[in-house]
C-alpha cells in the first residue's frame, strides 16, 4: 500500500511539474508575439514621424502607409499640434488630424519639430 | 518493493529539479536575446525638442526668476494628456530647487533630456542652473 502511494505521489509531482512547464512556455510564447508586435508597430510609427518632419507634410500628410515605404497592412493616425509662444501666452493650434482614433493593437511615436514655432507630430500605428 | 518506491520519488524530485533550474537559465537566455521585454516608448527626442524650443522661446529662463507658470503651460499643451511628465529644476550642486510632476507620471517608464542655462538674454550669468524634463507613456 504505501508503494502504491509513494508512486502515486511522484506521478503527481511529475504531472504538476509537466503542467507547470507547458503553460510557462505558452504563456512566454503569447508574451514574446505581443511584443514583438507592439515594437514592430512602434518601430512603424517613429518610421512614419520622421518621414513626415522630414518632409515638412505637416498640413496634409499622408495617411497611407505604402507611401512611407511599409508594406504591412496598417492603418495610421496622425496628429499634429503647433504650439507657439506669444505676447499673448502659449497658443496652441491643430494643423491635422486624423479622422479616425485606434483603440487596440497600436504602437507611437511622438516626435518634435522646431522652427519658430514647436511642432508636435504624434502618429498612432495600429492593425 | 518499498525501496524502489522511494527511489521513484527522489527521481520525480530530481527531474523537478532539473526541469526548474533548465527552464529558469533557458527564459533568461531567451527573454534577453530575442525580445526586450522592458523595452518601452522612447520619448527622449520629445523631451529634448520641446526643451530646446523652451530655450528659443525664452521660457526656460523663467526659471532664474522662479515663475513657473508659463513652463507649466507650454507642458501642459505640447505633451498629449495621456503622456505623463516631471520636471525639475537643479542648481549648479545638483541640488533640487523646484519640481512639477504629472499625476500619470510613471518614474519606470520614462525618458528624459536635460538643457544647462548660465545665462539669460546674452548676459552671462554666475549661477548655472539645470532644467530635466522626463516623459513616461
Amino acid at each position: 500500500m504505501e508503494n502504491l502511494n509513494e508512486t502515486i505521489f511522484g506521478v503527481i509531482i511529475i504531472l504538476i511539474v509537466f503542467i507547470w512547464t507547458v503553460n510557462n512556455i505558452i504563456i512566454y510564447s503569447n508574451i514574446s508575439e505581443e511584443k514583438e508586435m507592439e515594437n514592430l508597430l512602434n518601430n512603424y510609427a517613429k518610421i512614419i514621424c520622421q518621414q513626415i518632419i522630414y518632409n515638412k507634410e505637416f498640413k496634409n500628410p499622408s495617411e497611407d502607409p505604402q507611401n512611407y515605404g511599409i508594406k504591412d497592412n496598417i492603418k495610421i493616425y496622425i496628429q499634429i499640434k503647433e504650439i507657439e509662444n506669444t505676447n499673448e501666452g502659449v497658443k496652441e493650434k491643430i494643423l491635422f488630424e486624423s479622422s479616425k482614433k485606434p483603440l487596440i493593437n497600436k504602437g507611437e511615436y511622438v516626435g518634435a519639430y522646431i522652427d519658430k514655432t514647436l511642432i508636435i507630430v504624434r502618429v498612432v500605428v495600429y492593425v | 518493493m518499498y525501496k524502489t518506491a522511494q527511489a521513484r520519488v527522489i527521481e520525480a524530485i530530481l527531474a523537478s529539479f532539473i526541469i526548474f533550474s533548465s527552464l529558469l537559465i533557458s527564459s533568461n537566455y531567451l527573454q534577453t536575446n530575442a525580445v526586450n521585454f522592458n523595452k518601452n516608448q522612447d520619448n527622449r527626442e520629445l523631451a529634448s525638442g520641446i526643451l530646446s524650443y523652451l530655450i528659443q522661446s525664452g521660457i526656460a529662463t523663467d526659471v532664474y526668476n522662479s515663475k513657473y507658470d508659463r513652463i507649466l503651460d507650454f507642458l501642459e499643451k505640447a505633451i498629449p494628456p495621456d503622456y505623463g511628465y516631471r520636471i525639475e529644476a537643479y542648481d549648479e550642486n545638483l541640488n533640487l530647487l523646484w519640481y512639477h510632476q504629472r499625476n500619470n507620471f510613471d518614474k519606470t517608464m520614462c525618458n528624459s533630456s536635460y538643457i544647462i542655462l548660465n545665462g539669460r538674454n546674452g548676459t552671462e550669468y554666475t549661477n548655472i542652473l539645470i532644467i530635466v524634463l522626463c516623459i513616461s507613456k
